[in-house]
Protein backbone atom coordinates (compact mmCIF):
# COMPACT_ATOMS: atom_id res chain seq x y z
CA UNK A 1 0.00 0.00 0.00
CA UNK A 2 2.85 2.37 0.85
CA UNK A 3 4.29 1.82 -2.64
CA UNK A 4 1.08 3.08 -4.21
CA UNK A 5 1.19 6.21 -2.06
CA UNK A 6 4.86 6.74 -2.85
CA UNK A 7 4.06 6.63 -6.56
CA UNK A 8 1.16 9.00 -6.06
CA UNK A 9 3.36 11.60 -4.33
CA UNK A 10 6.17 11.09 -6.85
CA UNK A 11 3.83 11.60 -9.75
CA UNK A 12 2.57 14.83 -8.19
CA UNK A 13 6.12 16.00 -7.44
CA UNK A 14 7.30 15.45 -11.02
CA UNK A 15 4.20 17.17 -12.33
CA UNK A 16 4.95 20.24 -10.16
CA UNK A 17 8.57 20.17 -11.31
CA UNK A 18 7.58 20.19 -14.97
CA UNK A 19 5.26 23.10 -14.21
CA UNK A 20 8.04 25.01 -12.48
CA UNK A 21 10.38 24.52 -15.41
CA UNK A 22 7.71 25.44 -17.91
CA UNK A 23 6.85 28.71 -16.18
CA UNK A 24 10.18 29.83 -14.77
CA UNK A 25 11.03 32.30 -17.54
CA UNK A 26 7.68 34.09 -17.53
CA UNK A 27 5.69 33.60 -14.32
CA UNK A 28 8.06 33.81 -11.38
CA UNK A 29 5.58 33.53 -8.47
CA UNK A 30 3.73 30.58 -9.96
CA UNK A 31 6.95 28.85 -10.88
CA UNK A 32 8.42 29.37 -7.41
CA UNK A 33 5.33 28.01 -5.65
CA UNK A 34 5.30 24.97 -7.91
CA UNK A 35 8.95 24.40 -7.03
CA UNK A 36 8.21 24.51 -3.31
CA UNK A 37 5.23 22.17 -3.68
CA UNK A 38 7.35 19.86 -5.80
CA UNK A 39 9.80 19.59 -2.90
CA UNK A 40 6.97 18.99 -0.40
CA UNK A 41 5.60 16.16 -2.54
CA UNK A 42 9.05 14.58 -2.90
CA UNK A 43 9.43 14.86 0.86
CA UNK A 44 6.06 13.16 1.35
CA UNK A 45 7.07 10.35 -1.01
CA UNK A 46 10.28 9.80 0.94
CA UNK A 47 8.58 9.94 4.33
CA UNK A 48 5.84 7.50 3.35
CA UNK A 49 8.44 5.22 1.81
CA UNK A 50 10.46 5.36 5.00
CA UNK A 51 7.55 4.42 7.21
CA UNK A 52 5.75 7.63 8.15
CA UNK A 53 2.01 7.23 8.21
CA UNK A 54 0.96 10.87 8.17
CA UNK A 55 2.27 13.57 5.85
CA UNK A 56 1.38 16.90 4.25
CA UNK A 57 -0.12 18.53 7.30
CA UNK A 58 -0.58 22.27 7.16
CA UNK A 59 2.57 22.55 9.23
CA UNK A 60 5.03 22.10 6.43
CA UNK A 61 7.74 23.46 8.71
CA UNK A 62 7.88 20.16 10.56
CA UNK A 63 8.21 18.16 7.33
CA UNK A 64 11.95 18.72 7.05
CA UNK A 65 12.54 17.68 10.66
CA UNK A 66 10.38 14.61 10.24
CA UNK A 67 12.26 13.67 7.07
CA UNK A 68 15.58 14.08 8.86
CA UNK A 69 14.40 11.76 11.66
CA UNK A 70 13.29 9.14 9.11
CA UNK A 71 16.71 9.28 7.46
CA UNK A 72 18.47 9.11 10.83
CA UNK A 73 16.50 5.97 11.66
CA UNK A 74 17.89 4.40 8.49
CA UNK A 75 21.39 5.70 9.35
CA UNK A 76 21.44 7.59 6.05
CA UNK A 77 24.26 10.09 6.23
CA UNK A 78 23.71 12.41 3.25
CA UNK A 79 21.26 14.97 4.66
CA UNK A 80 21.99 17.82 2.26
CA UNK A 81 18.55 17.55 0.73
CA UNK A 82 16.99 18.31 4.11
CA UNK A 83 18.80 21.64 4.14
CA UNK A 84 17.52 22.49 0.67
CA UNK A 85 14.02 21.58 1.80
CA UNK A 86 14.30 23.80 4.88
CA UNK A 87 15.35 26.72 2.70
CA UNK A 88 12.43 26.16 0.37
CA UNK A 89 9.84 25.81 3.13
CA UNK A 90 11.10 28.99 4.79
CA UNK A 91 10.22 30.93 1.63
CA UNK A 92 6.75 29.51 1.04
CA UNK A 93 4.70 32.08 2.96
CA UNK A 94 6.71 34.99 1.59
CA UNK A 95 6.16 33.86 -2.00
CA UNK A 96 2.47 33.14 -1.48
CA UNK A 97 1.28 35.91 0.85
CA UNK A 98 3.83 38.61 1.75
CA UNK A 99 2.92 42.19 0.76
CA UNK A 100 6.47 43.21 -0.15
CA UNK A 101 8.29 42.70 -3.42
CA UNK A 102 10.33 39.58 -4.03
CA UNK A 103 13.70 39.92 -5.72
CA UNK A 104 14.61 38.09 -8.89
CA UNK A 105 17.48 36.56 -6.94
CA UNK A 106 15.02 34.92 -4.51
CA UNK A 107 13.13 33.28 -7.35
CA UNK A 108 16.38 32.01 -8.83
CA UNK A 109 17.35 30.59 -5.45
CA UNK A 110 14.06 28.71 -5.19
CA UNK A 111 14.54 27.19 -8.63
CA UNK A 112 18.12 26.23 -7.73
CA UNK A 113 17.21 24.70 -4.36
CA UNK A 114 14.33 22.82 -5.94
CA UNK A 115 16.58 21.33 -8.61
CA UNK A 116 19.19 20.30 -6.06
CA UNK A 117 16.59 18.89 -3.71
CA UNK A 118 15.06 16.84 -6.56
CA UNK A 119 18.46 15.41 -7.52
CA UNK A 120 19.09 14.46 -3.90
CA UNK A 121 15.58 13.00 -3.45
CA UNK A 122 15.77 10.89 -6.62
CA UNK A 123 19.18 9.51 -5.64
CA UNK A 124 18.07 8.92 -2.05
CA UNK A 125 14.87 7.11 -3.05
CA UNK A 126 16.90 4.82 -5.29
CA UNK A 127 19.71 4.23 -2.77
CA UNK A 128 17.29 3.37 0.02
CA UNK A 129 15.40 1.08 -2.36
CA UNK A 130 12.11 2.67 -1.40
CA UNK A 131 9.25 0.55 -2.65
CA UNK A 132 7.35 2.32 -5.43
CA UNK A 133 10.24 4.62 -6.30
CA UNK B 1 38.07 33.24 -56.06
CA UNK B 2 38.01 30.74 -53.21
CA UNK B 3 39.68 27.42 -53.67
CA UNK B 4 37.58 24.27 -53.75
CA UNK B 5 39.38 23.04 -50.61
CA UNK B 6 38.55 26.22 -48.72
CA UNK B 7 34.88 26.01 -49.71
CA UNK B 8 34.83 22.36 -48.66
CA UNK B 9 36.40 23.25 -45.31
CA UNK B 10 33.84 26.02 -44.79
CA UNK B 11 30.97 23.67 -45.60
CA UNK B 12 32.35 21.04 -43.22
CA UNK B 13 32.77 23.62 -40.50
CA UNK B 14 29.19 24.88 -41.01
CA UNK B 15 27.91 21.33 -40.79
CA UNK B 16 29.91 20.71 -37.61
CA UNK B 17 28.53 23.90 -36.09
CA UNK B 18 24.99 23.00 -37.12
CA UNK B 19 25.40 19.60 -35.49
CA UNK B 20 26.71 21.24 -32.32
CA UNK B 21 23.79 23.65 -32.15
CA UNK B 22 21.38 20.81 -32.77
CA UNK B 23 22.89 18.79 -29.91
CA UNK B 24 22.52 21.78 -27.60
CA UNK B 25 18.90 22.31 -28.66
CA UNK B 26 18.10 18.64 -28.08
CA UNK B 27 19.79 18.81 -24.70
CA UNK B 28 17.62 21.79 -23.73
CA UNK B 29 14.53 19.93 -24.92
CA UNK B 30 15.35 16.86 -22.82
CA UNK B 31 16.16 18.96 -19.77
CA UNK B 32 12.64 20.41 -20.01
CA UNK B 33 10.94 17.07 -20.66
CA UNK B 34 12.78 14.94 -18.10
CA UNK B 35 13.26 15.13 -14.33
CA UNK B 36 16.73 16.55 -13.55
CA UNK B 37 18.49 14.33 -16.11
CA UNK B 38 22.21 13.84 -16.59
CA UNK B 39 23.00 14.65 -20.22
CA UNK B 40 26.00 13.46 -22.26
CA UNK B 41 26.98 14.59 -25.76
CA UNK B 42 28.72 12.28 -28.28
CA UNK B 43 28.40 9.42 -25.85
CA UNK B 44 30.08 6.11 -26.54
CA UNK B 45 27.15 4.07 -25.31
CA UNK B 46 27.05 0.32 -25.55
CA UNK B 47 29.43 0.39 -28.52
CA UNK B 48 27.39 2.99 -30.40
CA UNK B 49 28.15 6.69 -30.81
CA UNK B 50 25.06 8.48 -29.50
CA UNK B 51 24.72 12.19 -30.30
CA UNK B 52 22.74 13.06 -27.16
CA UNK B 53 22.28 10.65 -24.26
CA UNK B 54 20.15 11.60 -21.26
CA UNK B 55 19.65 9.49 -18.17
CA UNK B 56 16.53 10.59 -16.37
CA UNK B 57 16.07 11.34 -12.64
CA UNK B 58 19.61 12.40 -11.79
CA UNK B 59 21.09 9.41 -13.58
CA UNK B 60 19.01 6.71 -11.87
CA UNK B 61 16.09 6.59 -14.33
CA UNK B 62 15.37 5.69 -17.95
CA UNK B 63 17.90 6.11 -20.75
CA UNK B 64 17.01 8.44 -23.65
CA UNK B 65 19.18 8.17 -26.78
CA UNK B 66 18.99 10.63 -29.68
CA UNK B 67 20.66 10.20 -33.08
CA UNK B 68 20.82 13.22 -35.35
CA UNK B 69 20.17 12.40 -38.98
CA UNK B 70 22.45 14.05 -41.51
CA UNK B 71 19.99 13.81 -44.40
CA UNK B 72 16.91 16.00 -44.78
CA UNK B 73 13.49 14.43 -44.29
CA UNK B 74 11.35 13.95 -47.39
CA UNK B 75 8.29 16.18 -46.92
CA UNK B 76 5.07 16.37 -48.89
CA UNK B 77 2.44 19.02 -48.24
CA UNK B 78 -0.88 17.48 -47.21
CA UNK B 79 -3.75 18.34 -49.56
CA UNK B 80 -5.97 21.24 -48.43
CA UNK B 81 -3.89 21.69 -45.30
CA UNK B 82 -1.00 23.69 -43.86
CA UNK B 83 0.66 20.59 -42.49
CA UNK B 84 3.30 18.34 -44.02
CA UNK B 85 3.70 14.60 -44.26
CA UNK B 86 7.06 13.01 -43.53
CA UNK B 87 7.44 10.31 -46.14
CA UNK B 88 9.88 7.73 -47.31
CA UNK B 89 12.02 8.92 -50.22
CA UNK B 90 13.34 6.92 -53.14
CA UNK B 91 16.53 6.06 -51.23
CA UNK B 92 14.50 4.73 -48.29
CA UNK B 93 16.96 6.56 -46.02
CA UNK B 94 14.48 7.11 -43.22
CA UNK B 95 13.29 3.49 -43.38
CA UNK B 96 16.87 2.28 -43.04
CA UNK B 97 17.51 4.60 -40.14
CA UNK B 98 14.42 3.50 -38.25
CA UNK B 99 15.37 -0.13 -38.82
CA UNK B 100 18.86 0.58 -37.50
CA UNK B 101 17.58 2.30 -34.38
CA UNK B 102 15.27 -0.61 -33.65
CA UNK B 103 17.69 -3.36 -34.42
CA UNK B 104 20.59 -1.93 -32.45
CA UNK B 105 21.33 -3.99 -29.38
CA UNK B 106 18.60 -3.98 -26.80
CA UNK B 107 20.87 -1.87 -24.62
CA UNK B 108 20.42 1.15 -26.86
CA UNK B 109 17.90 2.97 -24.70
CA UNK B 110 14.49 2.90 -23.10
CA UNK B 111 13.54 5.84 -25.32
CA UNK B 112 15.05 6.28 -28.77
CA UNK B 113 14.76 9.25 -31.09
CA UNK B 114 15.76 10.23 -34.61
CA UNK B 115 16.30 13.98 -34.96
CA UNK B 116 16.26 15.73 -38.34
CA UNK B 117 17.63 19.19 -39.09
CA UNK B 118 14.68 20.92 -40.71
CA UNK B 119 14.80 24.70 -41.21
CA UNK B 120 11.64 26.61 -40.38
CA UNK B 121 10.00 23.66 -38.64
CA UNK B 122 9.12 25.56 -35.47
CA UNK B 123 5.98 27.08 -36.89
CA UNK B 124 4.86 24.16 -39.03
CA UNK B 125 2.84 21.06 -38.31
CA UNK B 126 4.12 17.65 -39.38
CA UNK B 127 2.79 14.11 -39.39
CA UNK B 128 4.52 10.88 -40.13
CA UNK B 129 3.00 9.13 -43.15
CA UNK B 130 1.01 6.02 -42.33
CA UNK B 131 3.43 3.93 -44.38
CA UNK B 132 6.32 4.97 -42.12
CA UNK B 133 4.52 4.57 -38.78
CA UNK B 134 4.87 0.77 -38.52
CA UNK B 135 8.61 1.20 -39.07
CA UNK B 136 8.90 3.24 -35.90
CA UNK B 137 7.52 0.42 -33.73
CA UNK B 138 9.45 -2.36 -32.05
CA UNK B 139 8.64 -5.78 -33.51
CA UNK B 140 6.64 -6.75 -30.44
CA UNK B 141 5.11 -3.29 -30.16
CA UNK B 142 6.87 -2.46 -26.91
CA UNK B 143 8.66 0.70 -27.91
CA UNK B 144 8.31 3.37 -30.59
CA UNK B 145 11.02 5.61 -31.96
CA UNK B 146 10.35 9.30 -31.44
CA UNK B 147 10.87 11.76 -34.30
CA UNK B 148 12.20 15.25 -33.62
CA UNK B 149 12.77 18.15 -36.00
CA UNK B 150 15.44 20.65 -35.03
CA UNK B 151 15.06 24.17 -36.40
CA UNK B 152 18.34 26.06 -36.51
CA UNK B 153 17.04 28.91 -38.66
CA UNK B 154 15.51 31.08 -35.99
CA UNK B 155 17.50 33.17 -33.54
CA UNK B 156 17.13 30.43 -30.96
CA UNK B 157 17.46 26.81 -32.08
CA UNK B 158 14.39 24.81 -31.15
CA UNK B 159 13.10 21.25 -31.18
CA UNK B 160 9.71 20.34 -32.60
CA UNK B 161 8.51 16.85 -31.60
CA UNK B 162 6.82 15.19 -34.59
CA UNK B 163 6.23 11.73 -33.12
CA UNK B 164 6.16 10.98 -29.40
CA UNK B 165 8.41 8.09 -28.38
CA UNK B 166 7.14 5.06 -26.48
CA UNK B 167 9.24 3.13 -24.01
CA UNK B 168 11.25 0.11 -25.18
CA UNK B 169 11.76 -2.89 -22.92
CA UNK B 170 14.21 -2.56 -20.05
CA UNK B 171 16.66 -5.16 -18.82
CA UNK B 172 19.08 -5.79 -15.99
CA UNK B 173 21.92 -5.08 -18.43
CA UNK B 174 20.69 -1.65 -19.44
CA UNK B 175 20.22 -0.60 -15.81
CA UNK B 176 23.72 -1.81 -14.90
CA UNK B 177 25.19 -0.14 -17.97
CA UNK B 178 23.52 3.17 -17.04
CA UNK B 179 24.87 2.99 -13.47
CA UNK B 180 28.36 2.23 -14.77
CA UNK B 181 28.18 4.97 -17.40
CA UNK B 182 27.13 7.58 -14.83
CA UNK B 183 29.93 6.53 -12.49
CA UNK B 184 32.66 6.63 -15.15
CA UNK B 185 31.83 9.55 -17.46
CA UNK B 186 31.89 13.30 -17.14
CA UNK B 187 28.44 14.72 -17.62
CA UNK B 188 27.78 17.61 -20.02
CA UNK B 189 24.74 18.90 -18.09
CA UNK B 190 23.39 18.19 -14.63
CA UNK B 191 22.15 20.05 -11.59
CA UNK B 192 25.13 20.27 -9.28
CA UNK B 193 25.05 20.82 -5.56
CA UNK B 194 27.24 23.39 -3.89
CA UNK B 195 30.56 21.93 -2.78
CA UNK B 196 30.38 22.73 0.94
CA UNK B 197 27.47 24.48 2.60
CA UNK B 198 24.00 25.27 1.37
CA UNK B 199 23.42 29.00 1.00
Amino acid sequence: MAAVQVQHYLSRARDFLEGMNFLKDDLAFSSALLGIHCAISYCDALRIGLGSTKVSSDDHGSAAENLRRCLDDRKFENLRGVEHLRKLLSKKSRIAYAPDAVRKYDFEQIVNHTGRFVVWAEETGKKLRIEGW
Amino acid sequence: MFSKELLNDLAKNNMRQDMGRAKNAIQEYLIRKLVVPKVYLDANWSGTQVDVLAIDRAGVGDVHAVQIVRTKPHLVRRPNSDSWLVQSDSDKAIDRLLEELKSTAVLFGHYRYAAFLEPGSQSMEYRLSSSLLPGTLAEDGVGRIGILFVDLQEDQAAVNPVLKPERFRSSKEIVELADKYVAEHTVNWEIRDEPASVS
